[in-house]
């Protein structure tokens, strides 16, 4: 038996992706000892290493641990399933000569793993030295994203969960109040787009709203011509500020709250009328010139998209909160995650998940409507 | 959305490319300076100075530069102004709607950020060419590949050409940003150097030539 407890770690390949795919986990050879029933001891974190040496004092089990992607092991894995198959088969005598065969055999495009096949034969000899089995176990390859994941996989590879607090902050964190404003603000949020809806557009609606004194500060609804459009309802009607296709309930609310901008400077020099763009020309570098949405909350029915997510990005908006999720066009998660990339000056928080099922329920009801037309 | 998924959506310097396509590299130019015209527009009237155009069959349709600061919204760049520019005329329903912007072409100085990405989706323009990359927001390939992906119900991915007259946009992104150092309060370490003078002491290649004034 070993009395001093190894650890090899060989580029675990922890990799973030920016696309949330929080099931997709990297394939690792545990070898560990068959005889000592330890099997807890596996619990290795690569960080803590000053568990390892408890763990070391305390027991005097063999263990050593690999980790590393599956793939880059091809002779230990035929180890593996050789090992599987003297068991089931019973063959303890007859193991030998196969696992010489393993060893040096440098065909099945070992090539690439050619200078592993040294140290994996060394492997290899150690197991039959000392009468170890092989056991692989999936780990997690990405870090958990939410608390739940956390608990459900530090059951088996023990890991920090930390909240990115820019990034998708838990709903449970909140206070009760909080959740409460909420939940009454994304209503006035579902009231804009139920009035969007009845002029046939997405029914996305959205408010802006500054935390401190609670009041809202804009309100809108997306405004981009659909399929589902009623005829009643043509572009005359509607008095576009902004290009048709980028429309988006976003996109309105910024722009809306650039002209109320606008506005109270004009009011504030003395000039009325049109001139308000030559005014701001004279006056560069005012107090008022920070960017508008710094303070603000956006609630919003369903997920930005990616052009959406950027300008509130460009706008500097401090926190996102949205019902419902855009599986594929999504700015803050869905598809991309916008807010949380690192060359980019300005992080904001995002919660989602609020009156989830009834942002749901708007675009259900207009597929229903369409039909019954 | 019956797009084919087979496609790929490339993002090349204008070096990479070949053939009948590198011959068409003096009408790139001949856009590109127009293009650095609206930025120097925008630098004169103390925007970042960020132009483009949109090209319909070699006939220039429209065209924007930045106005963040003069329209007090950080949403407002070239590539949205240009577009609004078509759409919010009189004359918009003239105009093919989605089927136009399917034929033009878009000339921009820098590289489109990551909203202006997203936003050329949506008017499913055919292909993008711009000058230097944008390493802070850059759509088309510097932080996010926006261009690439499918991601739009109504929006279509795009092509893009890069390095058409980088040169020339840096000058004009340098010089902005020497004239703001002039105002900085707090003196920079680095020493920055006039990028007129620094454009006098290069060899000029045959492509990259200083903007006429």
């Amino acid at each position: 038996h070993l009395k001093k407890m190894r650890k090899i770690q060989l580029s675990p390949k922890i990799t973030t992706t920016s696309i949330a795919t929080t099931e997709t986990s990297t394939l690792t050879i545990t070898i560990s000892s068959s005889s000592t029933t330890d099997s807890d001891n596996n619990n290795n974190t690569p960080s803590n290493k000053n568990k390892n040496n408890n763990i070391n004092n305390n027991n005097n089990s063999v263990l050593e641990l690999l980790i590393a992607p599956e793939e880059n092991y091809p002779n230990l894995q035929s180890f593996y399933q050789q090992h599987i198959d003297n068991e089931q088969n019973n063959e303890q005598e007859s193991d030998r000569q196969p696992i010489v065969d393993i060893i040096n055999s440098h065909n099945n495009n070992n090539y690439i793993y050619k200078d592993k096949t040294e140290y994996q034969r060394k492997i290899i000899q150690f197991l039959i030295d000392n009468k170890l089995s092989l056991k692989i176990v999936k780990i997690p390859k990405n870090p958990p994203l939410t608390h739940d994941l956390w608990l459900e996989w530090n059951k088996l590879w023990p890991m920090t969960f930390r909240v990115h607090c820019f990034s998708t902050p838990l709903v449970e964190t909140l206070e009760d109040k909080e959740i409460v404003e909420m939940n009454t603000f994304m209503k006035k949020a579902i009231e804009q787009a139920n009035i969007g809806k009845s002029l046939g557009f997405n029914p996305v609606g959205a408010v802006l709203v500054d935390p401190e004194t609670n009041t809202i500060h804009g309100a809108g609804f997306d405004q981009t011509p659909g399929n589902h459009m009623n005829e009643i309802t043509n572009t005359t009607t509607v008095k576009y500020h902004l290009s048709p296709i980028l429309s988006h309930c976003t996109m309105n609310l910024i722009h809306q709250l650039a002209n109320q901008h606008i506005e109270r400077c004009v009011q504030k020099s003395g000039t009325a009328g049109m001139p308000a763009l030559a005014s701001m020309q004279q006056t560069p570098n005012s107090e008022d010139d920070a960017y508008l949405a710094t303070d603000l909350y956006l609630y919003i029915t369903r997920e930005p998209c990616i052009m959406c997510s950027m300008a509130l990005v460009h706008s500097r908006i401090k926190r996102v909160i949205f019902g419902a999720v855009q599986p594929n066009a999504g700015g803050l998660g869905g598809c991309l995650k916008v807010h949380t990339q690192k060359s980019i000056n300005h992080r904001f928080q995002v919660y989602h998940g609020i009156l989830e099922n009834q942002c749901k329920l708007l675009f259900e009801n207009k597929n229903n409507n369409n039909d019954n037309k | 959305m019956n797009n084919d998924n087979n496609e790929i959506y490339f993002s090349k310097d204008i070096k990479e490319l070949v053939g009948t396509e590198y011959g068409d590299i003096e009408k790139h130019s001949k856009f590109m300076k127009l293009a650095l015209n609206e930025a120097k527009k925008a630098l004169d009237e103390g925007e970042v100075p960020v132009g483009c155009v949109i090209v319909h069959n070699d006939i220039v349709i429209a065209a924007g530069s930045n106005k963040t600061n003069i329209k007090k919204n950080a949403t407002r760049h070239a590539e949205i102004e240009a577009l609004d520019s078509i759409y919010l005329s009189e004359n918009a329903s003239k105009f093919g709607g989605d089927k136009l912007l399917s034929d033009c072409k878009l000339y921009v100085t820098v590289e489109p950020c990551i909203m202006c990405a997203a936003v050329l989706q949506l008017a499913k323009i055919n292909i993008v060419y711009f000058g230097c990359y944008n390493d802070k927001f850059g759509g088309n390939g510097s932080i996010l590949p926006v261009h690439s992906i499918d991601c739009f119900e109504r929006g279509h991915p795009y092509n893009c050409v890069s390095g058409v007259m980088k040169d020339q946009a840096i000058h004009l992104l340098q010089k902005f940003y020497f004239q703001e150092n002039k105002k900085a309060p707090v003196p920079n370490k680095r020493k920055r150097i006039d990028p007129d003078q620094m454009i006098n002491n290069q060899d000029n290649s045959s492509i990259d030539q200083p903007i006429d004034k």
